[in-house]
């Protein structure tokens, strides 16, 4: 945009050279047609001067004329009858004898006494056509030039001088039949044409308003200028008049100018070049307003085409800002509307899905925070259940614990006396009966420590407040030291049991409460063999995959662990019966009359401590020869 | 006092226990083997005998109701009552830096409870040997 005004500015300047070029050259066109003219003009009017002299020189020739003898009365009518004076070409005659006496004057003024000293008497009288070439007043207030020619005799010896005044006026014919004349009014400039003596008085002058006088003595001083070798330096003169100097044709045929006339033709240019300056102010007006329009015209089309552009840019921009709320601008060209349309669906589009987004994610939100509040009410109820319970179960555990303490304390002292009876000195003053009813006692009292104890440790399991101190334990001597504790009860049992440790490995536990299950299971075991020919044995193998049957999951599956079985030759476990053996108070034989003791604590609380220590314990279902209980702990 | 044999300094045992079935137990156990033996079944009396008497060996069960073991523990190191054997009974497990804190005044080993007759051979042995 800003590339333009230069550009116009450029255009204007160059404009406005080119047009005063041309004002130069108009001038110089008017000038060469004016000169040419002036040319002719002076040319026509050495001519028209040639002529008159020619026709005088005829006339002189005349018999009458340059007979002395005929009358003055026969000259007048000669010449009346060739010179036809109501023309007025011709003002006045006047013929002089050799000796300058007037012998014939038409005009009554003739010059007073002798007319030798005159000038044209002395030229003519050599034999020479006279033209006097500053005008005076001939006759009648009519102005005139003097031309005299000598007139000869029959002897050809000049007898007399004819004197002729020859009106102005013919320089009026010559000028008004010119070319010049009506080349200038053609084109209407206003010429002052003027043939200005070389003593630098007026001749002539076209111009009806300005004295001859006037002008002669304004413009003398600048005659001397105005020769021929001046001319070109006229042509610069001023903007609008032109001045033109023409000399006296030389070269016409019988007269032989003098070179004292010069034309000068000053012309005024202004019509002309105020038309022409209007013409080009007008072009110039003319193509500035063209080209503001051109220019206004480019702006408010290119502001058109772009501002639709800038508009899209500024909707594209504030749409990459993630501002979808302001519509898009549709306007401008095809393409640009079309793209501008696009747009604005593109815009409506992501609007809509964005309102449609807005609106999910609060429903959303709403849903949430509904779900946020259920959630929170029943963490509310739950940590208040589990803090009853937490209270519940701190209470439960106080009360287990002083039951327990309740129960075990009224025994110490029972057991206390009778271990102090049995195993003292005491003993020797006992009984038989005496010594029978003290070891039932004492057997019953453990019995009871027992149940006691298992009681307690079983709620304590359930509870998770059994205290499991986990210490890396070699499996050959936690199997070892069991052996030898339960050894003697197998003897007095006459119970085969042996024990085969297939791993030299460690596992991580509380050697005291793993001892507890083997010996729970081995005593349970013991309770089932038969009472004679009893088996029992406890095996270690590494690696069986528990997981096969496992209750909870295929976690162990890549695991290495270790497997502990205890297995007997007695009834063995029906497949029913496999899986509440493991429950608390279970026994497969109720009532009253059971073969079987124990509390039936025993084998929960071997699944209590297993599981505490992360692992699994079962019955092998497809062991057939009596009951195989096994349980896998991780080998550390 | 039939027990005592003249010239021969008899080692002499406290035990508290608010049981007096498990005191009198425990004292008929000592006194077989020649031990003299009180018995005190509340903590302030027991509190009592242990500063206005010397024993060899104090037998300390910690719940006692009202005044407890482990008052009579912190009642003796307060008063900064030194060179004491005291061995503690509990039911309970007894945690070791409570037990840590009493080294000072005596407290030489602590058992669960039950009172076994293994326990007490195995105190008279290492505790009451002359």
């Amino acid at each position: 945009m800003i590339l333009i005004i230069p550009l116009i500015i450029g255009s204007i300047i160059i404009t406005s050279i080119l047009s005063l070029h041309n004002i130069s050259e108009v001038r110089a066109k008017f000038y060469d047609i004016y000169e040419m003219s002036g040319i002719q003009l002076m040319n026509e009017l050495s001519v028209e001067v040639n002529r008159i002299a020619n026709d005088l020189t005829l006339l002189s020739t005349h018999p009458i004329l340059a007979n002395n003898t005929t009358s003055i009365n026969e000259k007048i009518n000669l010449l009346q009858r060739h010179i036809n004076f109501s023309q007025s070409k011709y003002l006045a005659i006047s013929i002089y004898d050799t000796n300058g006496t007037t012998i014939l004057d038409t005009s009554n003024k003739s010059p007073e006494g002798n007319a030798l000293q005159e000038e044209f008497f002395k030229q003519s009288k050599a034999g020479e056509i006279y033209f006097d070439k500053n005008p005076e007043e001939i006759a009648f207030n009519q102005t005139g030039f003097h031309m005299s020619v000598p007139i000869y005799g029959s002897n050809k010896v000049i007898n007399s001088i004819m004197d002729v005044g020859v009106s102005i006026s013919f320089i009026d014919n010559v000028i008004n039949n010119s070319f010049l004349d009506s080349d200038i009014k053609q084109n209407s400039v206003h010429f002052n044409s003027r043939i200005v003596h070389s003593d630098g008085s007026v001749i002539y002058a076209t111009s009806q308003q300005n004295d001859r006088k006037d002008i002669a003595s304004r413009t003398g001083s600048n005659f001397s200028l105005l020769g021929p070798s001046n001319m070109e330096s006229e042509k610069t003169n001023s903007q609008n008049s032109i001045i033109i100097t023409v000399p006296e044709s030389e070269n016409v045929k019988g007269y032989r100018s003098d070179g004292n006339w010069t034309l000068l033709l000053e012309g005024n240019l202004s019509p002309v070049m105020n038309d022409y300056n209007k013409t080009v102010n007008e072009f110039l007006i003319l193509s500035t307003l063209i080209l503001l329009t051109a220019i206004g015209v480019t702006i408010i089309a290119v502001n058109k085409i772009t501002s639709p552009i800038t508009h899209l840019k500024d909707s594209a921009l504030e749409l990459s800002k993630g501002s979808f709320g302001k519509e898009v601008m549709v306007e401008g060209s095809n393409e640009v509307k079309d793209l501008s349309i696009s747009l604005e669906v593109m815009r409506r589009n992501i609007e809509n899905s964005n309102r449609n987004l807005i609106r999910k994610v609060r429903e959303r939100t709403k849903d949430l925070e509904r779900a946020n509040e259920e959630l929170r009410t029943k963490e509310f109820q739950v940590n208040s259940i589990n803090n009853e319970l937490r209270i519940s179960n701190r209470a439960k555990e106080e009360f287990l614990s002083m039951i327990s303490h309740e129960l075990k304390t009224p025994i110490t002292p029972m057991k206390l006396y009778i271990e102090m009876i049995l195993k003292g000195s005491k003993s020797e003053n006992l009984n038989e009966f005496q010594k029978k009813a003290l070891d039932i006692m004492h057997r019953n009292i453990l019995k009871l420590e027992t149940i006691i104890e298992d009681i307690f440790t079983v709620y304590k399991l359930e509870l998770n407040n059994f205290p499991i101190n986990k210490e890396i334990t070699n499996i050959a001597e936690i199997v070892e030291n069991n052996v030898s504790a339960l050894s003697p009860l197998m003897k007095d049992k006459n119970i085969k049991f042996n024990s085969i440790v297939n791993t030299t490995g460690t596992i991580l536990c509380d050697p005291l409460r793993i001892s507890q299950v083997l010996s729970n299971l081995v005593n349970n075991a013991v309770d089932h063999v038969p009472e004679n020919g009893g088996q029992i044995t406890i095996r270690v193998d590494e690696d069986i995959h528990p997981s096969t049957i496992s209750s909870n999951g295929t976690d162990n599956e890549h695991r290495k662990s270790v497997v502990f079985t205890v297995e007997d030759n007695g009834i063995g476990i029906k497949p029913e019966n496999m899986n509440g053996l493991f429950k608390k108070f279970y026994q497969i034989d109720t009532g009253l009359r059971r073969k079987y003791g124990g509390t039936g604590l025993g084998l929960a609380i071997c699944k209590g401590i297993i599981e505490s220590h992360g692992g699994n314990i079962w019955i092998d279902p497809s062991y057939h020869s009596g009951a195989s209980f096994k349980f896998s702990l991780d080998a550390f | 006092m039939k027990n005592m044999k003249g010239s021969m300094p008899t080692m002499k045992v406290l035990i508290i226990d608010d049981n007096e079935s498990i005191t009198e137990a425990v004292k008929d156990f000592f006194e077989f083997e020649n031990i003299e033996c009180r018995t005190v079944n509340d903590g302030k009396r027991g509190l009592l005998e242990i500063e206005n008497h010397n024993f060899d060996l104090i037998l300390l069960d910690i719940a006692i109701p009202g005044y407890t073991g482990i008052d009579i523990l912190y009642e003796l190191k307060r008063k900064q009552i030194e060179n004491l054997n005291i061995v503690i009974f509990t039911a309970s497990v007894f945690k070791s830096e409570q037990i840590n804190e009493f080294w000072e005044i005596g407290v030489k080993e602590v058992f669960t409870k039950p009172i076994s007759l293994d326990k007490l051979e195995y105190i008279k042995q290492k505790y009451l040997r002359k």
